[in-house]
């Protein structure tokens, strides 16, 4: 099969969700990124979420795993198409970086939020790479669900 | 939070006048030419601009430095890693090329040169416009460039989906080294700080 898939950049608190052959990518410090994959018709979505929950300010929800979580599931099945029951999750992230305003562990409270919800959802996580204190590169293949992640100073891992 | 046109003009007097006397520190300690000037102030979408830097896979060394007072504001500047061999060697007055890999001497280095420009950039707030400023101990971190830049609006993010986002070029005489800084103010406490000199954010 000959294509050729168009990178799309995913950034702070946002949603992307698309086909094959697209690929999605981003760079995670604390933030969480989370992949959805539906392998059957090869829809995909990576929502990049900056903090645990919402603090009740008439913010945008995709920067939070509660409620920006559930919506990505909901919005995937709903409107991109996807089959609920096909989905499965890979995690990537929430590193320990600069040390800002009380942020201590904020990639972990990330992280812990975004199993929470997953578990609720009955989502399972088949693949994650989280913690540490450098950044992720990560880029997502609709077509094939692989995730390939490079931690600063690191080798390539394919998720 | 919206800044009016005439907000942002101050605004960016503000920026160029703090940033002035940063640049003129630096160029002393560095005893070369080196000039810091405000390239663009803007209000900028905290997604659309985090994904334009996420383009940018550069491996950095940089130091991040907190302000916290009646007006807080987020300070990071940057510098490719072979870049900071540069800038230690400058600072130690060695010929530029000693310096060939990352060491505890670069990291005190980079730290040094954060505490300066925040200090300097701190004063000129305090002094000029009687802000209450005080630059928190600077933190150095190596990695890539998108991921610092994350890391920068982080705080903001908190808050506001949009961010006021200070760029600034860097010129280092005699030498190729591209360095970034850049300064994001906490909007609600920077507009308190245009009302308290009278201008109307």
């Amino acid at each position: 099969m000959n294509y050729t898939p168009n990178a799309i950049t995913v950034g702070v608190g946002d949603l992307k969700i698309t086909q094959a052959p697209n690929v999605l990518k981003t760079l995670l410090g604390s933030c969480i990124g989370i992949v959805l994959h539906d392998p059957v018709n090869k829809i995909g979505g990576l929502l990049h979420i900056m903090l645990p929950k919402k603090n009740g300010k008439d913010l945008k929800i995709t920067k939070y795993a509660d409620p920006g979580l559930p919506y990505f599931i909901s919005h995937i099945v709903t409107n991109a198409g996807a089959l609920r029951g096909t989905l499965y999750a890979k995690i990537f992230g929430g590193a320990k970086m600069f040390e800002t305003n009380g942020m201590l562990n904020i990639g972990e409270s990330n992280e812990r939020e975004v199993r929470r919800i997953l578990k609720e959802e009955g989502i399972k996580i088949v693949a994650s790479r989280t913690g540490g204190t450098k950044g992720y590169n990560i880029a997502f293949d609709t077509h094939t669900g692989d995730v390939t992640c490079r931690i600063f100073g690191e080798t390539v891992n394919i998720y | 939070m919206d800044i009016t046109q005439e907000g942002m003009k101050v605004v960016e007097i503000i920026s160029r006048l703090s940033i002035d006397r940063a640049s003129r520190a630096l160029s002393k300690i560095l005893r070369t030419g080196a000039k810091i000037s405000l390239s663009k102030a803007y209000i900028a979408d905290l997604s659309e601009t985090t994904a334009k830097m996420n383009e940018d896979l550069r491996e950095m060394t940089g130091v991040m430095v907190s302000f916290k007072g009646n007006v807080s504001c987020q300070l990071l500047f940057m510098m490719p890693v072979t870049g900071s061999f540069i800038l230690t060697d400058l600072f130690l007055r060695q010929p530029t090329g000693t310096t060939k890999e990352y060491s505890e001497f670069t990291e005190s280095v980079v730290q040094e040169l954060g505490n300066i420009l925040a200090s300097h950039i701190s004063n000129a707030l305090v002094s000029d416009f009687d802000a209450k400023l005080l630059p928190q101990p600077p933190q150095v971190h190596n990695d890539y460039a998108g991921v610092m830049f994350s890391n920068l609006v982080l705080e903001q993010g908190m808050t506001d989906d949009k961010l006021l986002l200070l760029e600034t070029q860097f010129e280092i005489c005699k030498t190729e080294l591209e360095c970034y800084l850049f300064l994001v103010p906490e909007m609600t406490s920077f507009g308190k700080l245009l009302d308290n000199i009278g201008v109307n954010v």
